[in-house]
């Protein structure tokens, strides 16, 4: 169960990432800052802290094996297993230092 | 026929009058579809449906009986705020002019010359005091009518988190017709008869269930750049409130006060996904606080 500070929604998993990354940023601008990303049954699911809204909004970016790669000049914020297009994929969530 | 029977009967008439009501064993027949869609009761006009008609390819079908949805919705709050206040209205004139008819008894009662008379004025105000007593706004107004509201406004949260869920089908699954039926629902949840149906089931845990399955099933997409930079300027300001002035925010939307109002809150503003949806909340952040969003 998530804690009280923050809140989760859910987004269609058939969007592309670009889809996905306009969702995830416009819904930081609503609650705070992205804290998590997954997948239920056919929707991804979009875990953010309550608080203000980031000045640099969370970009997303599919990646293959265990880990993201590092993005220069941005922070790792989380990682998931979701959809894009429909189909299973590894996102990386990364914020501008 | 005499003073007391004339009196007697000003009392009865309105009192038969009120109880009285047409009583049919079913609905009218079925109507041929022309002549049922020029009724407004069927909520939407030819222009409306020709517009869904029309659409391109089942995405902006989609897309237009949302939207529909989402006035049709609007609409029926809009009038379901002023049937409130109407209620309000009514019961606090009622109490006035119950009391009226009651002074102006006790004086016919105190200057009447015949005790026969007397004795007919003391029963139709004992008679009224009675009614009153029963039906007063002590006994009505102020504690039935409140709770028949507020089961009005659960029974309503019900089937609008319905609707929410049935939005995300398409519309092979979920017509624009369907919509509209599960419309007329919500308007039919928000009436006394609608509520009574249901008053036997406590409405704040009825409201907390749909609440809570409205909030599971928040499913949200990307919007147009004019109405998230409202989103958002909503929400910032909803961030600076304190928990009392979100409490009173929270049940003027529904929503149940406490510590977790401010999250519901943000959670109604992330869903109002068309202008006419956000436009609702708007709406009530310029009557509570003044602030234009």
């Amino acid at each position: 169960m998530a804690p009280n500070n923050t809140t989760t929604v859910e987004t269609p998993g058939t969007q592309t990432l670009v889809g996905f990354q306009d969702t995830v940023q416009q819904q930081e601008g609503i609650f705070g800052p992205l804290d998590a990303l997954g997948k239920k049954d056919e929707n991804n699911t979009i875990t953010l802290e309550i608080g203000p809204a980031p000045k640099n909004r969370a970009v997303l970016e599919t990646y293959e094996g265990d880990n993201p790669p590092e993005k220069t000049g941005f922070d790792h914020v989380c990682k998931g297993d979701c959809l894009v297009d429909g189909q299973p994929a590894k996102v990386a969530a990364y914020r501008k230092a | 026929m005499g003073t007391t029977a004339r009196l007697l009967m000003l009392v009865a008439v309105p009192v038969a009058l009120a109880s009285c009501a047409a009583l049919r064993a079913a609905p009218e027949p079925l109507r041929q579809p022309p002549e049922a869609q020029a009724d407004p009761e069927y909520l939407v006009d030819k222009a409306t449906r020709d517009k869904y008609d029309n659409a391109n390819g089942p995405e902006e079908k989609k897309s237009v009986r949302n939207e529909i949805i989402d006035e049709r919705l609007l609409e029926a709050d809009t009038q379901f705020e002023r049937y409130e206040i109407a209620l309000w209205q009514q019961g606090v004139g009622a109490g006035i002019g119950t009391d009226w008819v009651q002074l102006a008894i006790s004086g016919a009662t105190a200057t009447a010359g015949g005790a026969t008379t007397k004795s007919v004025l003391g029963a139709v105000n004992a008679f009224i005091t009675g009614a009153k007593a029963s039906f007063d706004k002590n006994a009505f107004f102020e504690k039935t009518l409140p709770a028949v509201v507020a089961q009005m406004v659960a029974e309503q949260e019900k089937v609008r988190a319905s609707i929410a869920l049935k939005k995300q089908s398409p519309v092979s699954d979920y017509s624009l017709y369907a919509a509209l039926a599960d419309v007329k629902r919500f308007i039919g949840a928000g009436t006394i008869p609608g509520a009574i149906q249901a008053i036997a089931v406590d409405a704040g845990e009825k409201k907390a269930k749909a609440t809570a399955e409205l909030d599971s099933v928040l499913v949200v997409t990307a919007v147009p750049a004019a109405l998230q930079a409202r989103r958002e300027n909503a929400a910032n300001f909803v961030k600076t409130l304190k928990q009392n002035q979100l409490d009173e925010l929270a049940k003027s939307l529904g929503l149940a006060p406490g510590t977790k109002a401010q999250v519901e809150i943000l959670r109604t503003i992330a869903g109002a996904q068309t202008t006419p949806a956000f436009d609702r909340f708007a709406q009530k952040l310029k009557i509570l606080f003044g602030k234009e969003v």
